[in-house]
């Protein structure tokens, strides 16, 4: 009689007590358009004289350029700690900064070693390894290598993906002007510093491709006045000729797997498709039947399919075969009417493409799983996009004072920025993989 | 005279005796000679003697006393026959008298044998008995002794069993004692809880039927509204996080909306997207506060949930 009245009672104030008490469930389903805000506090310098690199200007750079990182302005810094007990912590919440990267550099031997350490300013924990400060060395010659190893650390320390500021990128140079041209293969940090030529040619060069294992480039020239592939091995220069047959051969494109180029070929009526060559066997197999121009073909990261421009519906749209069942095209790209330069990212699930925006060309993204497009670039004449390894950002080139120049923009379409480093003529950016083995300067 | 007759009275003494001895030995001998001597008055007659009849009469007279010689030949003759029947008599009947002497000495000593056997065999059977009867008693005064342990022992357990029960006993009426109590204790609490708990109730019912006016109420809605916006403008989602992130993040608030402590649950993100969910809260702090005060809670839940916007 007592009992269950007792339970009821139990009952109805712990349903009272949670309706009074209960937590409330908010839904975060959106983030924030912004950045981190980040302070990457300008590095000690453990001897005499003026420090002789500036290593906490470039790392800020790489993380803005990402577009997910907002460093603090170096004007707004108070204080200048370079080690984790000098930061009050108070000071950088006032500064409005997520996180703080303090460090020191210093000589050793011929060249310098940097160590930094990165905090959390809202809780004042020290991030990343038990062991660190992390350490890095760098001869006299390579402080923008060590530079972007540090900027790697930290993206990977507060993205969760690893950082591709270490990678290297090749583009096409011009210089001169019509006829008298000079056409140079380079290849650079994704900055466009650090250029170094791979080829030098009176004649056009175009379509540069990374290998998977970043050891190799495949390119077109027109040396020997008629279009031919050639890969060549970007340390020691040495190259092959693959294809150079009769028409065009163009826009090569390596397999995920590096055994397979897919490049274009015309044949005499004027037909122009999409083969695969297998680079052991020299053999050709087509790819596309259509009747128009079909060209431009990426590999989807598993290998199995082919992305390509045609414009067998009219104007350039992306289409997508089956490399095992190559006959049945699908359209992948619907919005606007110029769609090509159909890249692939890292992950599979976006294509880069060159859109014609509003009388533009501009970079765009096509998620592959909706079909939406998101145009990313805001130039009027941007080409040639290409995704870096770790999928943040693309490379492109673009127009700045009618010179072509590298740029680069957050897949997020949140930073955009230009290189205004180069001369000449930038064309086709291309970023390379992510070394097999991570360098050790 | 009396002094010698004092002093030596054993020598007269002796010498009396002496003489009574020999006076004795003497009379019994004259009784002897008496009954044998002829009769004297008769030889006295025959004095009237001629000397021829002297002659005669002393011839008569030598074959008188010859006669009486052979007589008393004769009669000590017969006398030593008598006498050696009488000794021979004396003689059988002593060999008689040993023979049945010794008769009687070995049938006494067979009885004597017979009754010592029986004596033996008496003591034997006795000592038997003895035993018998001495085991019996040991037997029964084992079994005495036994039949007292065991006594003894059940009587022990007796009191053993008596005492726990006792124990027991006592034991249980404290139980019951001590449940009696308890029981209206708990009776009595019951009923003040009771009594509370409908007072509770009753509060409560009134607290959480405002509240849950509240909590349905367009406030409500605006003010998680409010917080939501606060942290999403804070929250800078990484590059890992899945499209099918799911973190938790458990935040207690001061009134203010100061956010005294963030922590992350469950979540499926990496190190990364678990620091970035943790600094979205923190960094929104101070949390917007509701205007109905009645809806401010303590602890708040956030959901980072960006696959379902």
């Amino acid at each position: 009689m007592k009992k269950p009245f007792a339970v009821f009672v139990c009952f109805a104030l712990s349903w009272f007590a949670l309706a009074a008490n209960a937590q409330l469930v908010i839904e975060i389903t959106k983030s924030a358009e912004d950045a981190v805000p980040i302070a990457i506090v300008p590095f000690g310098w453990e001897s005499t004289g003026a420090a002789p690199f500036d290593v906490a200007e470039v790392v800020a750079a790489d993380l803005r350029r990402s577009g997910r990182f907002a460093p603090l302005d170096r004007k707004e810094m108070i204080d200048r700690p370079t080690q984790g007990d000098q930061i009050r912590f108070q000071d950088w919440r006032y500064l409005k900064s997520d996180f703080i990267v303090v460090g020191k550099l210093a000589p050793e031997g011929q060249g310098f070693a940097a160590t930094f350490e990165i905090f959390n300013v809202l809780t004042g924990q020290k991030l990343g390894r038990p062991e660190d400060p992390r350490r890095i060395t760098a001869n006299a010659n390579n402080m923008r290598a060590l530079a972007h190893r540090i900027s790697d650390i930290i993206f990977e320390q507060l993205t969760g993906v690893r950082g591709a500021f270490s990678t290297r990128v090749a583009f096409v140079n011009a210089e001169g002007t019509p006829p008298k041209q000079r056409y140079k293969l380079v290849a650079s940090d994704y900055d466009g510093e650090n250029q170094r030529t791979l080829l030098s040619s009176d004649e056009p060069i175009m379509s540069p491709a990374w290998s998977p294992d970043g050891e190799s480039i495949a390119y077109v020239s027109f040396e020997s006045k008629a279009s031919a592939i050639y890969v060549q091995t970007v340390r020691t220069g040495e190259r092959k000729r693959v294809s150079a047959r009769a028409g065009i051969n163009g826009a090569p494109a390596w397999s995920p797997d590096g055994k397979t180029l897919a490049l274009t070929l015309s044949r005499k009526d004027g037909d122009v498709d999409i083969y695969t060559l297998d680079l052991a066997s020299q053999v050709l197999t087509r790819m596309t039947f259509d009747p128009g121009i079909d060209t431009e073909p990426s590999w989807s990261s598993d290998g199995k399919k082919l992305y390509f421009n045609s414009d067998r519906a009219g104007g350039p749209q992306i289409y997508v075969i089956d490399v095992a069942d190559p006959r049945r095209a699908t359209r992948v790209s619907f919005e606007g009417g110029y769609n090509a330069r159909p890249r692939v990212s890292p992950d599979g699930k976006q294509l880069a493409v060159v859109t014609l925006d509003r009388g533009n060309y501009r970079i765009a993204v096509i998620d592959l799983a909706s079909k939406g497009m998101q145009v990313l670039s805001e130039g009027r004449q941007d080409e040639s996009p290409s995704f870096a390894p770790n999928g943040a950002v693309l490379i492109y080139a673009t127009q700045d004072k009618g010179r072509g120049v590298l740029a680069t923009v957050s897949t997020d379409g949140r930073t955009a920025e230009r290189f205004t480093n180069t001369v000449g003529e930038v064309r086709e950016p291309v970023w390379a993989p992510f070394p097999r083995t991570p360098s050790t300067n | 005279m009396v002094d010698f007759f004092k002093q030596h009275w054993t020598y007269i003494l002796g010498a009396l005796l002496v003489h009574a001895v020999f006076a004795a030995v003497f009379g019994l001998t004259m009784l002897n000679m008496q009954r044998n001597a002829p009769p004297v008055p008769m030889a006295i007659q025959a004095v009237i003697v001629d000397p021829k009849t002297l002659n005669d009469a002393a011839r008569q007279q030598r074959q008188q006393r010859d006669r009486d010689r052979a007589q008393q030949q004769q009669r000590d003759d017969q006398a030593r026959r008598e006498r050696e029947q009488q000794a021979q008599r004396e003689k059988e009947q002593a060999a008689e008298q040993q023979r049945r002497e010794q008769q009687e000495v070995q049938r006494k000593e067979a009885e004597q044998r017979a009754e010592q056997e029986r004596q033996i065999e008496l003591k034997q059977r006795q000592e038997a008995e003895q035993r018998r009867q001495a085991e019996e008693q040991q037997l029964r005064e084992r079994q005495e002794a036994e039949k007292k342990r065991a006594a003894a022992e059940a009587e022990r357990k007796k009191r053993a069993e008596e005492e726990a029960k006792r124990v027991a006993e006592i034991q249980r009426k404290q139980r019951e004692e001590a449940e009696r109590r308890k029981a209206a204790e708990d009776k009595r609490l019951q009923e003040a809880r009771e009594s509370d708990l409908q007072r509770q109730l009753q509060e409560e019912e009134a607290n959480a039927a405002a509240d849950a006016a509240a909590a349905s109420s367009p406030e409500m809605a605006q003010y998680q509204a409010m917080i939501r916006q606060a942290v999403q403008r804070r929250w800078n989602r990484p590059l890992s996080a899945r499209d099918d992130l799911l973190c938790q993040v458990t935040v207690r608030q001061t009134s203010a909306g100061v956010v005294l402590s963030a922590k992350v649950g469950s979540c499926n993100g990496d190190a990364a997207v678990k620091q970035s969910v943790e600094n979205a809260v923190i960094s929104a702090s101070p949390l917007p506060t509701p205007s109905n005060p009645r809806l401010f809670r303590p602890e708040l839940t956030f959901n980072f949930r960006p696959g379902a916007g």
